[in-house]
């Protein structure tokens, strides 16, 4: 009876000190974020994205943005006299690898905030476990479903699709453009601003005399081309994700087609204009980031991260960057890392200078609230309009 | 008019790309009786390989198609005694299978590993496009067109006219009888990979400059696939046939639907099916009692 009741005490002790201890460092895995963790722990935010799989080059450009955010904030004491560790997940690109991501990185670690890709449909297949957990999370998607989501915390560094989508046809119209024919993804970023466009062709009078939707994983664009070509369209648009948006320009660049060109935020990006073997010269694109900007902040951190990485930064770059340092500035400013407070500063931004865009809380999750309209120049994009709204 | 032109001339060179894929496919499957899920990937390595010949090294044109059948044909035969050699006489048959299962994972992180994982650029191998009215047809697509032409060609006389072709159909019928008389089996389960390696490679090479040297190119293995079965499982000539028939089924198939060009490739490949189920050019196979 006296061993048994021993063993009951022994037990008990050890649950109390095993309860006591998961207060500060939650569920096993790195501890001490959020829940008043101690002055000496951590903060941990977790950073989500594609490092393997077709997507992982849109990773390495989220590594750096984010990594080089955390050294600066490191460097300058921390947040609340605390490190910033990055804790990164790999989502593969895909949307249920997106969902295993966000259910490992939470359960594994005591995060006080994580960052999300810049993929739309991705980002809405993770927003349900996002809203059932409680955490804020910043994405770097745009789509329309993503600024019409009412879970209080997930927020976006971007502007809204419909935003971009009215940007990119009012720029039609800009040209003289008559007849235009769009070519899209099939994915939430081109199912979600092709209609946009197209309701304000109809405000501004122009025709959109060929919609096409391609393919998933399409990599053959001549025969879209061609059906293009034969529609006597006197420009395009392109909306798409980087690589296939790569491919596009080139297609359309072999076809000789002569007409203006319009493209997504992706055709200004780094890996879109590489591969495109040249033909994205010309190319029009409305873009959250421009690494030609000449405003600053913006300018001065090109350079820095210009000669920290050897290469010029990509939206995806500046994006995690500013969420992270968005992250951040929350705590610091309430210090707290508590997920209500984080949320009420994000609910309560005006005017924020961030290296991508002002953010602004505008009640959707959009906080950006400035985009620009580049033109592809060899390998460089220019500033050609900022579009403030 | 120039339109269908130019969506045919496109279909045809895909279907030919999905038909050097297919061809090695079907060789490999007579040869050892197993369905080579890395074949995808062996299309896409080829891909990376003649980068690595034409961007890294620097080779003129002969040096690469030189190389090219050298390195080809070293990875063929690496393959070979990687995935086939050891499980071959596993008493689970599934095993190979399974084996090139997880071939087609590690030769995508191993092309991760070297080249990184942003997708390269290559130059076309012939450049400039042709203009016939209103219709532009890239002279890569007509480089396709003939050198898939000329690599069959060279598969049918290779199997049906030569006596090194013979002693490989020998061994792909019957592997115990044709080591009884004598043949080198070995050698020649080891050519039928270097050859199948060549085809994609070659593949592989063709369609980089168009779409990319990326680890999504392993995605038209799909296509091959269905291109097999349309033909008639087993057949050379079918799987050509059906490749090509793809490729132009899914170019033509936009001029009625852009979203579900890829439902209309498969929807024709079941009614196919459902008419001949043994392909087009498949034979009924009556298994004795």
């Amino acid at each position: 009876m006296k061993k048994a009741l021993a063993l009951l005490t022994v037990a008990i002790m050890m649950f109390s000190m095993v309860a006591c201890g998961s207060g500060n460092n939650g569920n096993g895995g790195n501890g001490g974020s959020g829940d008043g963790g101690d002055s000496s722990d951590p903060i941990y935010i977790g950073v989500i994205d594609a490092f393997t799989g077709d997507r992982a080059s849109n990773g390495e450009y989220s590594k750096e943005g984010a990594d080089m955010a955390m050294n600066e904030i490191n460097e300058a004491g921390g947040v609340m006299g605390r490190e910033v560790v990055l804790v990164y997940e790999d989502d593969q690109g895909t949307e249920a690898g997106g969902t295993n991501a966000f259910q490992k990185i939470v359960s594994e670690n005591d995060l006080a905030a994580v960052c999300l890709n810049k993929y739309s449909s991705m980002v809405l297949a993770m927003e349900q476990f996002v809203a059932a957990e409680g955490i804020p999370a910043i994405c770097c998607g745009s789509s329309v479903n993503i600024e019409s989501s009412s879970t209080p915390n997930l927020f976006s560094t971007r502007k809204s699709d419909s935003g971009s989508g009215v940007t990119i046809a009012n720029w039609c119209n800009e040209l003289g453009l008559t007849k235009v024919a769009i070519l899209h993804a099939p994915d939430a970023l081109g199912t979600g601003m092709t209609p946009v466009i197209e309701a304000t062709f109809e405000e501004l009078g122009i025709e959109a005399v060929s919609v096409q939707q391609f393919a998933t994983e399409e990599k053959n664009f001549a025969p879209y081309i061609a059906v293009i070509a034969d529609s006597g369209c006197d420009g395009i648009i392109g909306i798409a994700q980087q690589q296939e948006a790569g491919l596009i320009m080139s297609a359309i660049g072999e076809a000789g087609l002569g007409v203006p060109c319009i493209g997504g935020s992706a055709f200004a990006q780094q890996v879109a204009i590489e591969t495109s073997g040249g033909a994205c010269d010309g190319w029009y694109s409305v873009t959250a980031f421009s690494p030609t900007a000449t405003n600053e902040p913006t300018a001065s951190w090109i350079a820095d991260y210009e000669e920290l990485y050897g290469r010029a930064p990509d939206m995806t770059s500046a994006c995690m960057y500013d969420a992270v340092k968005l992250f951040c500035a929350a705590m610091e400013e309430k210090q707290s890392t508590e997920a209500e407070d984080i949320i009420a500063w994000l609910t309560e931004l005006d005017g924020y200078e961030g290296v991508c865009s002002n953010y602004t809380y505008n009640g959707t999750p959009m906080l950006s609230s400035s985009e620009y309209v580049v033109q592809i120049n060899g390998t460089t994009s220019e500033v050609v309009s900022r579009v403030d709204s | 008019m120039y339109l269908y032109i130019q969506l045919a001339i496109t279909g045809v060179s895909m279907g030919m790309l999905y038909a050097l894929m297919a061809m090695g496919l079907i060789l490999i499957v007579k040869a050892v009786g197993v369905l080579n899920f890395a074949h995808g990937q062996l299309f896409m390595l080829g891909s990376y390989l003649t980068f690595m010949l034409t961007h890294q090294w620097n080779l003129p044109l002969w040096g690469v198609v030189l190389c090219g059948i050298v390195v080809f044909a070293i990875c063929g035969a690496a393959y070979m005694f990687a995935c086939y050699w050891p499980l071959r006489n596993s008493p689970w048959k599934v095993t190979v299978i399974i084996s090139t299962l997880g071939a087609s994972i590690a030769l995508e992180e191993l092309v991760r590993i070297i080249w990184g994982s942003n997708p390269l650029t290559m130059k076309p191998i012939v450049e400039g496009t042709l203009y016939i009215g209103s219709a532009y047809l890239s002279y890569q697509y007509l480089f396709i067109i003939l050198i898939g032409g000329g690599l069959m060609a060279f598969v049918y006389f290779l199997f049906e006219k030569s006596f090194i072709g013979k002693l490989m159909q020998a061994t792909a019928q019957d592997r115990y009888a044709a080591d009884l008389i004598g043949i080198p089996t070995v050698v020649a389960i080891v050519a039928t990979y270097m050859i199948s390696m060549c085809l994609s490679g070659t593949g592989g090479w063709l369609a980089g400059p168009l779409f990319l040297v990326s680890q999504s190119l392993s995605s038209f293995a799909q296509k091959a696939f269905a291109g097999i079965v349309l033909g008639g499982f087993g057949s050379v000539k079918g799987a050509i046939v059906g490749c090509i028939l793809i490729g132009l089924i899914e170019s033509f198939s936009l001029l009625i639907t852009d979203s579900y060009k890829d439902a209309i490739v498969f929807l024709v490949l079941i009614i196919v099916l459902v008419v001949r189920p043994t392909g087009i050019f498949g034979e009924k196979i009556a298994e004795k009692a």
